[in-house]
This record gives C-alpha cells, sequence and structure tokens, in this order.
C-alpha cells in the first residue's frame, strides 16, 4: 500500500487503534541519486497484529524530511536514528536524533549511493563517551547504550556485488548464529532466481539450524551463570558446547566459519555414519545437561536472585518490536518457525513452551526447554534422512545463464535471539542495490533503555546477561 | 662493563619471559574461539599463560583479536597505556593483522598496527590454539633475545605513535600519524 508523505502518521494512527500493535521493521532504500523530484528515498513499515496475525506493509517516498513515528511505536526511535545516521533524512519531532552506530564528527551517510569510500577509517577520529548510567544510590535512575563499537558496514559492502559473493560475509554477522543468518540471506537469493530446493537439502539445513540453536543457548548459559557467581559450571557447559562445534568439524571442515549453504542446496551430503553419531549424541545429551542445570534450579540463591527482576510483559515488548523467548516468556506463543513456516517445518512435530511471568528465571527455564525441543527436531530430521539416504541433495543449476524472476525477497527466520529478516534487491544485471537486515539485538538493547532504570547496580549484569544481546548482531 | 650488563639481561629475561600474564581484548569471533579451546582441550597455564579477566593494570602482554573499528581505537590505547612496562603484544586473526575480509568498510581500521606497536602477527580465520602457543614461544625468544637499554629505540621502529601520558593520547592530530616523521 502506497501512501504519500503527508498521510503517513494518520494512517499509522488509525491502523495501530485497530490493533496493529507492533512495527516489526523498517527498512529505506536510496532509489537513484540523480533524481530530480521528491522520490529519492523509499520507506517500508511492517506492522503486526497479534490477535489477527495479520501482517501488513506500507510505503512511502521521501526526500529530505519526515515525520516521526516514535511517539506511537516505540522501536522507531531506534530505527530512525540508524536511517538519519546512514542516509540523512531528518525526521520531525524525534526525542533525541543523533548518530547511532558511526563516531560524531564522521562526515557523510555511508548508504547513499553517491557516498565513495576513499580510504579506509582513520583512526583517530575521537568518539562521544560510553554508555552512561545516573545513579541515586545504588539503584540506576536513567541509562543509555551506545553502539556502534563494532559496525563493519555489512550493508554496504553488498553493494554492487554478485548475489553469490556476498554469502560468507552473511555469516559474519553474529558468530553465535552464523547457519541462521546464512540461510536467511540464501532463502531471499533463491526466492530472487525462483529456485525451491530438494527436501533432502530442506532436511539438512533444518538439522544444521537446530544444531546451532543448541551451541548458541549453551553459550548464553555459561556466561549467565557466570555472572551470578557461578564461576565453575561454565568449564563443563562450555566442553559440552565443543562436542557440538565438533560435529561441526565432522560435516563441514570448520568449526565457526563453516559456509555450508550453496544455491540451491548444500555442499555436502551428511553421510550415515555422521548421523548415527548425532543420534548417540543427542541421547546421553539431555542426562549431561541435566546435571548441570539441576545446580543452577535448586539452588535458592539462584532462583531468589533471578525471580521477580527484570519483568517484561507484553504490553511493553510489543511496542518495542521484542520477538523471540524474551516475548515468550510472558504468555504469547509467537514462533515464526509456526507462524510463517519455511522449509520443512510444517512437517515436523514440535510445541512452542511458554511461561507466565516474564522475569530472568522464566526465561532461562524457556532456553533450556527450547534445547529439548531443538534435541527432539534434530531426531526427527536425522532419522527422515537415513531413511532417504539415496536420494540426490543438490539441484543442477547453470549459475551463468540463470534468470531472474522477481526483482525484491524477503525471508523471515527464527533465530535464538529473535526474528530475523532478510530484504535483498537486485537490479536488471544481476547486481545487489539493497541489503537490509533487521537483527533482532538491536531492538533488546533499546529495551534496556526502559527496563533498568528501578534495578541495583549488583543485579544489573544479570539483567543485561538474561536478554541475550550480541552486539555485533546489533551493530551489523 | 659489558659482561655486567649481559648477565642483568639474562635474569630480568628470564623473569619477564617465563610469567607472561594474558589480557585479552576480545570482540569479535576470534575471541569465542580462543576462549572456547582455552576451557577445555588445551591448558595454557602450563606454560605461564593464564587468560583470565586480568585488569590491564596487572597484565604483561595483551592478546588483541576481533574487528577494530574507528569507535574503538581510543579504547584500546587507553587500555594499553594503562599497561605498565615491559609489555607485549600479540595481534591475533586476519582482522586484527590487517583488516581481514573488510577490506572496503567505511569504518574498519586495516590492521592494530596502525594504533598500537605489535611484537606478533597471527594470521588466520580463526586461527587455531596450537598457532597461538607456538606465537607465545616465538615471543619468549624475543625476549630472550633483547636488552633492557634498548626498549626506546624498539618502540620507535613502528608506524605508530606512542605517547607518554594520557593526556597526550587524547590530544592526537590526523598529522601525527604520518609515516617517516
Amino acid at each position: 500500500m502506497k501512501i504519500s508523505s503527508n498521510e503517513l502518521f494518520e494512517t499509522l494512527k488509525k491502523l495501530k487503534k485497530n490493533g496493529f500493535v507492533a512495527l516489526i521493521s523498517l527498512i529505506a532504500e536510496d532509489l537513484d541519486p540523480n533524481q530530480a523530484d521528491d522520490n529519492r528515498f523509499l520507506l517500508t513499515y511492517t506492522l503486526y497484529n497479534p490477535v489477527n496475525k495479520e501482517f501488513r506493509e506500507i510505503e512511502t517516498y521521501a526526500n529530505d524530511e519526515l515525520t516521526s513515528v516514535s511517539s506511537l511505536y516505540k522501536s522507531a526511535n531506534y530505527d530512525e536514528r540508524e536511517i538519519y545516521d546512514l542516509f540523512g533524512i531528518k525526521f520531525k519531532n524525534h526525542p533525541n536524533l543523533t548518530r547511532i552506530f558511526l563516531p560524531k564528527n564522521f562526515e557523510g551517510n555511508p548508504l547513499k549511493n553517491d557516498f565513495k569510500i576513499n580510504q579506509a577509517a582513520h583512526p583517530v577520529i575521537q568518539a562521544a563517551e560510553e554508555f552512561s548510567a545516573k545513579f541515586e544510590g545504588e539503584i540506576i535512575s536513567k541509562y543509555t547504550p551506545n553502539l556502534g563499537f563494532q559496525h563493519k558496514g555489512l550493508e554496504k559492502s553488498a553493494y554492487n556485488k554478485a548475489l553469490g559473493e556476498y554469502i560468507p560475509y552473511a555469516g559474519k554477522i553474529d558468530f553465535l548464529s552464523e547457519f541462521f543468518y546464512a540461510e536467511a540471506y540464501i532463502s531471499a537469493a533463491e526466492g530472487i532466481f525462483g529456485i525451491i530446493p530438494l527436501k533432502n537439502a530442506q532436511y539438512t539445513r533444518v538439522l544444521m539450524m537446530e544444531l546451532n540453536r543448541i551451541s548458541s543457548h549453551l553459550h548464553w548459559l555459561g556466561h549467565f551463570a557466570q555472572s551470578l557467581g557461578f564461576k565453575s559450571q561454565i568449564y563443563q557447559i562450555f566442553s559440552l558446547r565443543n562436542e557440538v562445534l565438533n560435529i561441526f568439524e565432522k560435516i563441514t571442515g570448520s568449526r565457526i566459519a563453516c559456509n555450508y549453504y550453496v544455491l540451491g542446496g548444500v555442499k555436502e551430503k551428511i553421510s550415515n555414519e555422521i548421523l548415527n553419531y548425532i543420534l548417540d549424541f543427542t541421547k546421553d545429551f539431555n542426562k549431561k545437561l541435566c546435571n548441570l542445570t539441576n545446580c543452577l534450579t535448586k539452588n535458592s540463591i539462584f532462583t531468589d536472585r533471578t525471580k521477580g527482576l527484570g519483568v517484561i510483559t507484553s504490553e511493553i515488548a510489543l511496542p518495542y518490536s521484542i520477538t523471540g523467548v524474551n516475548l515468550r516468556a510472558n504468555g504469547l506463543p509467537l514462533d515464526f518457525r509456526k507462524e510463517k513456516p519455511y522449509l520443512v517445518y510444517n512437517e515436523l512435530e514440535f510445541s512452542i513452551p511458554t511461561t507466565f511471568e516474564g522475569d530472568c528465571y522464566s526465561r532461562y527455564k524457556l532456553r533450556t526447554d527450547e534445547i529439548n525441543i531443538s534435541l527432539n527436531l534434530i531426531n526427527q530430521c536425522a532419522d527422515w534422512l537415513l531413511a532417504n539416504s539415496n536420494e540426490e541433495i543438490n539441484l543442477d543449476i547453470d549459475l551463468e545463464n540463470i534468470k531472474q524472476k522477481e526483482e525484491k525477497a524477503i525471508s523471515w527466520v527464527e533465530s535464538p535471539r529473535g526474528l530475523i529478516l532478510c530484504y535483498l534487491k537486485t537490479d536488471d544485471n544481476g547486481k545487489i542495490k539493497r541489503l537490509k537486515w533487521r537483527t533482532p539485538s538491536f531492538y533488546a538493547v533499546q529495551l534496556l533503555e526502559k527496563i533498568a532504570p528501578g534495578c541495583t547496580l549488583a543485579d544489573f549484569n544479570t539483567l543485561y546477561n538474561s536478554l541475550d544481546i550480541s552486539l555485533s548482531e546489533a551493530d551489523r | 662493563m659489558n659482561v655486567i650488563i649481559s648477565t642483568i639481561d639474562r635474569i630480568l629475561n628470564f623473569g619477564k619471559a617465563n610469567s607472561l600474564q594474558g589480557l585479552l581484548f576480545g570482540s569479535s569471533c576470534c575471541s569465542v574461539e580462543l576462549s572456547q579451546r582455552a576451557f577445555s582441550d588445551y591448558d595454557f597455564s602450563s606454560y605461564g599463560l593464564e587468560i583470565s579477566n586480568v585488569s590491564p593494570k596487572e597484565a604483561d602482554l595483551l592478546i588483541c583479536t576481533g574487528v577494530i573499528t574507528a569507535k574503538m581505537a581510543p579504547k584500546l590505547q587507553k587500555i594499553y597505556q594503562q599497561m605498565p612496562e615491559p609489555k607485549y603484544i600479540i595481534a591475533f586473526g586476519s582482522c586484527a593483522v590487517s583488516g581481514g575480509s573488510f577490506y572496503n568498510s567505511y569504518n574498519v581500521i586495516q590492521g592494530i598496527d596502525k594504533v598500537l606497536p605489535v611484537d606478533i602477527y597471527l594470521p588466520g580465520c580463526p586461527p587455531k590454539p596450537e598457532e597461538l602457543i607456538k606465537a607465545v614461544a616465538k615471543l619468549k625468544k624475543g625476549i630472550h633475545d633483547s636488552s633492557f637499554l634498548n626498549r626506546k629505540e624498539e618502540l620507535k621502529r613502528h608506524n605508530c605513535i606512542i605517547t607518554d601520558s594520557l593526556k597526550d593520547a587524547n590530544n592526537l592530530q590526523a598529522d601525527d600519524f604520518e609515516v617517516n616523521k
């Protein structure tokens, strides 16, 4: 639905009254630097209604100025700051319109198409202060985070590259959930070409993603326990995680930067030996994990410190566009593996656990429950792959003569931290014009501004760790 | 006279080389791989190198991993200034050595040696932990070969500016970073 920029605020106000409470993403794009009239930038707003489970997209054109919608949707605060930083569009009535990623005396807006990179970054550009927190006694009264310390410019580096060239970069956005970002990029690229991978490849991709979910949650668990003072759990949890990374090494050859996905399938088939090894691994895993988590759940110091801390209700979470475990901890079972099923998730059997309190303890409990659900999914995928091991895995694609069927594609993936959205647009020659990542940690950092006041200094570390924030994902 | 200096050197270098205490400054994928391996399979403390959360005032080896952006570089210099002499640096991973795969980015510094004087370069994406042990062994050899009188001349050979105090580090200008000054 396209509207003009004068009607933007009122249509969004009406939609919010009708139940579209969450602004999932705000995407800006530079169409043509040489355009004479007022239609240089195109902005896309995606809204969500949790009662009807409905999504809606609204598009406007803009040149230099727009009205801000941050009074209606709180998550638009950081989105509009990012657009002001990277594109130069100004928003009226914004509470704090300053740069968010780049240093304050940086000149220029990098994502405009006529910004040329003359030299690499100069190290003498001085940065402003870090995050600041105001205290009254022991209690925080105001907290402002500072992002941009890991901003590598991964969206600009996709400009004018071929679709296959960018695949290794997609895994560098977040080192803990690499297979999810690779899947989001590959399925967007396949959507442009109109390719659907074979069933064998789809089951393999789901298997790798669920293994990655386990390793990411274990990393979180180790650091969460360490922040509360349990310094011996982290050694054993990381040795469990080491076994998962050894499985990655058997299949792909490397532990972290795997690059296993290819347009139309995966690089190599998983052999039957490795599948049997995975099935043996999942049998003992639950016992070993229970030994470690029982030390925490049956410990009164742990429960007293985490229960009742950092409650996130869905009235707070949905305007800040929070998804994933942080939202499900308060009773709303929103999981994008069931809302918008991708790959073979509509053929697998799994349930979505929820809790009702919404504090740090329930988030801890949910993440350990999710590990068990992932183990179940891994067993189902490995059984299917063993039963159908004689089929082919990759399509025969002629990469030189393939033609694009569509101009843009969007893919939705549920990662351990929330919802990932990949927006991909190409031009007629097949080069990328705009690539935008919607990452979940970006919004979780903004939520901290709201929750941290009222918390003591000793509890702040626990609260920060319970949200599972990954800063390299927030900065891209 | 030279005999006295060389025996003093031998005693001092013996102490410096065999008791390195490391400070891990990790900001990206390499740090996860390093800490993951250090916990489970390999025993770094037998080499005298305990990678733990030591503050910069008690460390003498800075292992710098990960991508360094323009916003992070002044913080890195402040950490380096807080470490007491003698201090050594290992650049771990190809992003720290020369910018890595982010060669055309507007915000990534192409290597730590534009900001700090690096002693050992260790490329890899990420490097294996056995290579870290080899790098520490090479560093120890280099420490045994050095003398305490030559420390300032060694620092001048690097292409970066070392200031004497924290106040000077905050007042650096763009002209100070020219090569061959």
